[in-house]
């Protein structure tokens, strides 16, 4: 096969996971970014949109 | 002839044998551990400052300056190696050790006060106050200063160590978090100048820190010591071992500098591996009396040859080189990376050089579970942009070779040129092409709103009917070729880009106005500030504003652009021109491209190979739909591919748990290799650790599919990297976290996700999939992103 992205192998289990939606928590970093930096990104295009 | 050919030959040679003697001290195959000390000087390295007199008759004062940070207020670590310190047993009069204490809301032993600044006399019975006074920030370059002349005036010596403690963030972050004064670290160029106040010169700078063995810190620092002695990597909390080579020092204050830097490279990788093996360890010591004459000088030969293969077009090659290049703490995307193994996947001829050159400087290297780490990183950007002007700025102020320069800032324009041409965004409501797009199954406006009549994407308005050809003041052009700097900044303006970087910062540009920018959303390509700003322009031409307001830039590209630049025959003779080139002439990878066929009753992505080879990721990405909005549980890189090569859109309905739990799941890596050469990938998960904000950072071999949960990592406000992760442990709760969208495409906030879960008496913490429930429907889309670090979206599929 040519050359791809990397992928991983999966490792499933037996059983099944409820995604559902907790409280809201307060916090500048969303779950998506890693840096406090990448949370003021985010703040200043918000704003500007 | 015939003499410049044995010249060259005696310089080939001598390279070939530094070459082998580092190769003979290295273990072997990956592995990039040294065996041995490398104890030769490079031919044309300077005089070394410090000369020990040898048989113990030398004077030390060794210099520790110490931010206690919350390493010691939540840790200990701080008391921890200061008690290191003591039972060493330190009693030889010539030697002599002094701490300064301070940055720390709270320290963990009955002696230091949180409340001033305060310098100890280390020995064997202890600590003895010395002196002590009000508060102050120890990221200040003044107060490092007084501390090295506090210490040369107490205690004059024959060699002087200084060791810096605390949190590091390599060359982006610098040094330091005060716990008292936490929004301030020490830059590069702040150390550099402390140094100089401080007028003593030292036998080695040591960095008990994360990230700090940068090539540019290396520059930085040269004129000031003789080594130096630091981590590629993050380091564990538990930091650097004392006992030992103190002691060594204490039985003989002339103890050459190449075993003592030894003893501390062995003893911290032992120490940390006992403690926690998974997670990998780097320390190194770097001869900087060769980095002057010697790399610098090929790292700015190797910058000017990178420019050059980036104006041959060959982005693909440098872009891929540098995505498959060791990084160091991926998941902060301070873009460091080892600089030989960068230099390596290079293979030109001024790569290599400079690889000698800086493996012959590394005269001791220790890794642990860290493939490709040979000792020195340096800043190179790829996932960021953001650090791209600030890190020019700073090696100008260090003093790094325009050579060096010039490269990062035609890299990062390329870069950002080809994230503009693709029209993608990483945020929710973008341009058209965008991840809101693919849920909500049509255009939508950039501003969060769903609308039918979508803005064109910019590679549908360059490639449409509209471009058939043009003309303007420079040049007439065929449609998809080259483009005018006119063009390029209409190309920015409806892409909206800039915006972000003037809307709160004023109107300090100045007098030239932004004719670019109104109507066009607030665009000015000209940016409100100069270098200093990161805007588009500032890193396309190199222009800057100077402290009377005018710019100098794209309209005096004699000020700013390299002569040869000047003369390049690519459309407008510019970098802009450059860019128009390289983009255009590649086939497009547009969202219009990406459409899915069916093959044996699979949804499969066809591209071609052209295409493909500008694709560096493919993830999955998934979406529950509760009935209000869209939980994103993230990416996850678990796609298969047919025998052609066609990527399969398919989702088996599982997802990543925790212990059971749903986790969100984004990625770090996955192009770092194990000992064995195998690939892993890494991964964070968004968490509450004990209430408190974290990443959890699982790597996954990709072979074997087997994983380990490094640890939790905290993020600090100044962008240093967290020393070492915190392992969660029995009775420790952990609630795993999401973003949450709304219909309309917004960013609605950050919730919970499922069920908050202890963490076992047992202390096991796994990872693996299941088949999740709950929600009205599922979305599933897959990201591709491409060299440029643009991102796409094929069509959204229901579960």
């Amino acid at each position: 096969m040519p050359e791809r992205p990397h992928s991983r192998k999966v490792k499933t289990e037996e059983g099944y996971a409820e995604v559902k939606k907790g409280e809201k928590i307060e916090t500048t970093v969303r779950a998506s970014e890693r840096t406090t930096e990448e949370a003021q990104k985010s703040k200043d295009r918000d704003e500007e949109n | 002839m015939k003499r410049r050919r044995m010249i060259r030959c005696a310089v080939l040679a001598a390279a070939c044998a530094v070459l082998m003697l580092c190769q003979g001290v290295m273990a072997k195959g990956n592995d990039t551990n040294y065996s041995q000390v490398n104890g030769t000087v490079a031919s044309g390295a300077r005089a070394k400052y410090t000369k020990l007199r040898g048989k113990g008759k030398d004077k030390v004062t060794l210099m520790i300056y110490m931010i206690g940070s919350d390493l010691e207020s939540q840790n200990g670590m701080a008391t921890a190696d200061l008690n290191e310190m003591v039972y060493s047993g330190l009693g030889n009069q010539k030697v002599n050790v002094i701490v300064e204490t301070g940055g720390c809301r709270k320290w963990r032993n009955s002696l230091i006060s949180a409340k001033k600044l305060q310098r100890w006399r280390v020995s064997g019975q202890g600590v003895g106050l010395m002196e002590e006074k009000p508060l102050a920030p120890m990221t200040e370059e003044e107060e490092l200063a007084d501390f090295i002349r506090f210490c040369a005036t107490e205690a004059p010596a024959d060699r002087y160590i200084l060791i810096f403690w605390d949190h590091g963030g390599g060359s982006v972050s610098g040094f330091g978090h005060d716990e008292t004064y936490p929004n301030d670290t020490m830059n590069i160029g702040e150390i550099a100048r402390a140094l100089k106040k401080g007028g003593v010169r030292f036998d080695f700078i040591g960095f008990d820190a994360c990230l700090m063995a940068t090539l540019e810190t290396a520059i930085a620092i040269e004129p000031y010591a003789d080594y130096m002695i630091a981590s590629e990597e993050s380091e564990p909390g538990t930091g650097w071992y004392y006992t030992n080579w103190l002691q060594m020092l204490n039985e003989n204050s002339s103890t050459n500098t190449l075993n003592l830097g030894r003893r501390i490279c062995d003893d911290f990788t032992a120490k940390n591996t006992m403690y926690a093996s998974a997670i990998g360890t780097t320390l190194s010591v770097t001869d900087l009396s060769e980095l002057d004459e010697i790399v610098a000088k090929r790292l700015a030969s190797f910058g000017l040859d990178l420019t050059k293969q980036l104006k041959n077009k060959d982005y693909m090659n440098v872009a891929k080189a540098r995505t498959g290049s060791r990084e160091f703490a991926s998941s902060s995307r301070l873009d460091q990376i080892d600089l030989v193994d960068f230099c390596n996947r290079l293979g030109s001829a001024e790569s290599s050089r400079l690889a000698d050159a800086v493996r012959s400087a590394v005269k001791y290297n220790r890794v642990n579970n860290a493939s490709n780490a040979y000792g020195l990183s340096i800043y190179f950007p790829n996932y960021s942009l953001r650090s791209v002007n600030s890190m020019i700025s700073l090696c100008e102020d260090i003093g790094v070779d325009t050579g060096w320069t010039e490269g990062l800032r035609t890299y990062a324009a390329l870069e950002q040129s080809g994230q503009i041409a693709a029209g993608s965004s990483q945020s929710w409501g973008s341009s058209s092409g965008s991840l809101l797009d693919i849920l909500l199954g049509s255009g939508s406006s950039g501003n969060g709103s769903y609308d039918s009549s979508s803005t064109p994407s910019l590679l549908e308005t360059l490639f449409g009917s509209s471009a058939d050809s043009y003309t303007d003041s420079y040049n007439t052009y065929d449609s998809y070729g080259s483009m005018s700097e006119s063009d390029i900044y209409d190309l920015l303006s409806q892409a909206g880009y800039g915006s972000s970087q003037g809307s709160s910062y004023g109107s300090s540009y100045g007098s030239y106005g932004s004719s670019y920018g109104s109507g066009y959303g607030g665009y000015d390509p000209y940016g409100p500030y100069g270098a200093s700003s990161g805007s588009l322009l500032d890193i396309l031409t190199g222009g800057y504003t100077s402290t009377d307001g005018l710019y100098y830039g794209a309209n005096d590209y004699s000020s700013v652009l390299p002569y040869d630049t000047m003369d390049d025959s690519s459309a407008g003779g510019s970098l802009l021109g450059l860019a128009a080139d390289l983009l255009f002439g590649r086939a497009p990878v547009s969202s219009s491209t990406l459409t899915l066929t069916q093959k044996d009753g699979k949804h499969v992505l066809e591209l071609d190979e052209e295409m493909w080879e500008q694709i560096m990721a493919a993830e999955l990405e998934v979406f529950v739909d509760d009935g209000e909005g869209y939980l994103d549980l993230g990416l996850d890189n678990v796609l298969d591919y047919t025998d052609e090569g066609d990527l399969i859109d398919e989702w088996d309905g599982t997802w990543l748990t925790l212990n059971g739990h749903p986790v969100a799941v984004y990625p770090v890596s996955d192009e770092d290799e194990d000992e064995d050469g195998l690939y892993i990938t890494t991964k964070f998960i968004p968490v509450l650790l004990n209430g408190e904000r974290y990443n959890l950072l699982v790597q996954f071999n990709e072979e074997t599919g087997e994983d380990t949960v490094l640890g939790a990592e905290k993020v600090l406000s100044t962008g240093v990297q967290e020393r070492g992760l915190t392992q969660p442990g029995s009775g420790d709760r952990i609630q795993p976290l999401c973003d949450y969208i709304t219909y309309e495409g917004s960013f609605e906030g950050c919730y919970a996700l499922g069920d908050e879960l202890t963490v076992p008496a047992d202390g096991k913490l796994t990872v693996a999939n299941r088949k999740i429930t709950g929600g009205k429907r599922c979305l599933y889309t897959v990201r591709l992103t491409d060299l440029y670090q643009a991102h796409y979206w094929v069509p959204a599929l229901e579960a």
